[in-house]
């Protein structure tokens, strides 16, 4: 669990579950994981790593 | 230059994220296109990169299933199969072709999940295919069912 989010089922949606879900996911202590895992994503660089890739395949085959 | 087409047909969610490998490619001195919905291709035009449609947007959805977004958005969130037998797969002809055309001269093809007319277009041009894998529901396993919390 990366503990940022709630889900909720759409099945059982209510407006209720809804508001108790927004309210427990606007906490600090949830702000602050989110910021962690955001600059663990942020350092990662997916986009970079994912063109290397495909410019190395297109480069293989010439 | 060569030329890289990446396709993907879904959410904002599936469209950044290709935006940027496209700016990335672009960077590497890649022509990239960027083949999407009707209402994304001015996002990515703004993003500086090339935008072809493949299939309509979400007001063409709405108008052909005749209901509003918010039942449209409902019913595919509720039933996967119908987001593949009234949508994906009815459009699947029209967006072969336009997929087809936007690939003229390309290298490869880079397609998210929802795009059934990459793999088709792909072999019958010989070019490879890179699938992209945004979401843990599109990353199959033998051992256990791709599922979010409210598919069936």
């Amino acid at each position: 669990m990366i503990g940022v989010g709630k889900t909720l089922s759409s099945k059982h949606f209510t407006i209720a579950r809804a508001g108790a879900a927004i309210t427990a996911v606007l906490t600090d202590r949830m702000r602050e994981r989110a910021a962690q895992v955001g600059a663990q994503v942020a350092r990662e660089n997916g986009a970079e790593a994912a063109a290397d890739a495909i410019a190395a395949l297109v480069v293989v085959r010439g | 230059m060569r030329k890289i087409v990446l396709a993907t047909i879904g959410s904002l969610g599936d469209l950044h994220p290709f935006i940027a490998i496209g700016l990335a490619l672009k960077a590497r001195g890649f022509a990239v296109v960027l083949a999407v919905p009707a209402d994304h291709v001015a996002k990515v035009e703004a993003a500086g990169l090339t935008g072809v449609a493949i299939i309509g947007g979400f007001d063409a959805l709405t108008e052909t299933l005749g209901m509003p977004p918010d039942q449209v958005a409902k019913r595919i969130m509720a039933d996967q199969t119908y987001l593949m037998n009234r949508i994906l797969m009815p459009w699947l002809a029209d967006s072969t072709t336009a997929l087809d055309g936007a690939m003229e001269g390309a290298v490869a093809l880079i397609a998210s999940l929802f795009v059934f007319a990459a793999p088709i277009v792909a072999e019958t041009r010989g070019v490879p295919l890179v699938n992209v894998l945004l979401q843990p529901m599109a990353t199959f396993s033998a051992m256990r069912r791709p599922a979010h919390p409210t598919s069936r």
